[in-house]
């Protein structure tokens, strides 16, 4: 008989404080997949199409020539791009709770800031930071989370055509949040970084 | 009959489903956007009147209930988070109702 998510929530007792969230830390315990979901979700080897999709956006958003960038870290970020692009399949009240779907415009805002956050972070900061985790918000939104031992960056990428972007950033006892006007330059977001890295 | 809400003890949990694409698997957590307001507030589940299972097959949608993962909230935990409140709030259809009500990020 397989065993379910539910199922082992049972003896799960334990709880953790592992994930920062904006202004909170969420006490939780999570209760894993089943193996074969989980087979199924980590099987996400890039379609020719998302292939072909993510090119283009890479060759709209990074400069070629900084080949560094091209082979080493867009390699990492493959993964994380070809996620957001699947947000696109999720209907409303995907979540069971109400929530809206993601439409295209906002998934395309997400990854041209996830590549130009992540290029700008490489290149003049020197920070490698590992590909960032997304996941949909319940208000069509989308939040991406950088996070290591020493910093922590969150962004939220509104429902689109919402310019008002949302960001967090956590490093030892400093924290800032606020919110910023997106219009295609995320110089401010280097600024505040520069401030506490 | 319309169920009378109660006052959650601090010792008691919260269930909340999770869609899968709100996982990050490499790293075993949910992504912070699991943790946001739909409405007036989270909605969770009171373990006094709901398991697991319940809160994860109270799904209004056709999709697969193995699609989502449970997480596990203390509330006394979640009241020791600046501006959080846990109200009972149950429903017709389901009195293990519970909002966590206050805001997440600055801009919701």
């Amino acid at each position: 008989m397989q065993t379910t998510i539910a199922d082992k929530v049972i003896n799960y007792n334990e709880e953790k404080p592992i994930l920062k969230s904006w202004r909170s830390n969420w006490w939780y315990s999570m209760i894993p997949f089943t193996q074969s979901k989980e087979s199924e979700l980590y099987d996400q080897s890039l379609s020719f199409v998302t292939r072909i999709m993510l090119e283009k956006i890479y060759a709209k958003n990074i400069d070629l020539n900084r080949s560094i960038f091209i082979t080493e870290e867009k390699n990492k970020l493959d993964r994380t791009l070809s996620k957001i692009l699947e947000l696109n399949k999720l209907e409303v009240n995907w979540d069971g709770y109400g929530a809206k779907s993601i439409n295209i415009d906002t998934i395309n805002a997400g990854i041209k800031f996830i590549t130009l956050l992540s290029e700008k972070l490489f290149h003049y900061k020197s920070i490698k930071m590992p590909p960032p985790t997304v996941s949909p918000c319940t208000d069509g939104g989308i939040d991406v989370d950088w996070d290591t031992e020493e910093l922590s960056i969150m962004v939220n990428i509104p429902q689109q055509p919402n310019p008002i972007y949302s960001i967090y950033i956590e490093r030892g006892d400093t924290k800032i949040e606020m919110e910023f006007h997106y219009k295609g330059n995320i110089d401010g977001v280097l600024f505040i970084l520069s401030q506490i890295v | 009959m319309p169920y009378e809400a109660e006052e959650i003890p601090n010792k008691d949990f919260l269930f909340r489903r999770i869609h899968k694409s709100q996982i990050d698997l490499v790293n075993d957590k949910p992504g912070s956007g699991a943790f946001s307001d739909s409405g007036d507030g989270m909605s969770t589940d009171w373990d006094k009147y709901s398991t697991p299972h319940e809160t994860r097959n109270r799904i209004k949608t056709n999709t697969d209930p193995l699609d989502y993962g449970i997480v596990r909230l203390n509330t006394g935990m979640i009241r020791n988070i600046e501006d959080q409140e846990v109200i009972h709030t149950p429903e017709d259809y389901n009195r293990a109702h519970t909002d966590i009500i206050g805001k997440k990020k600055i801009a919701n």
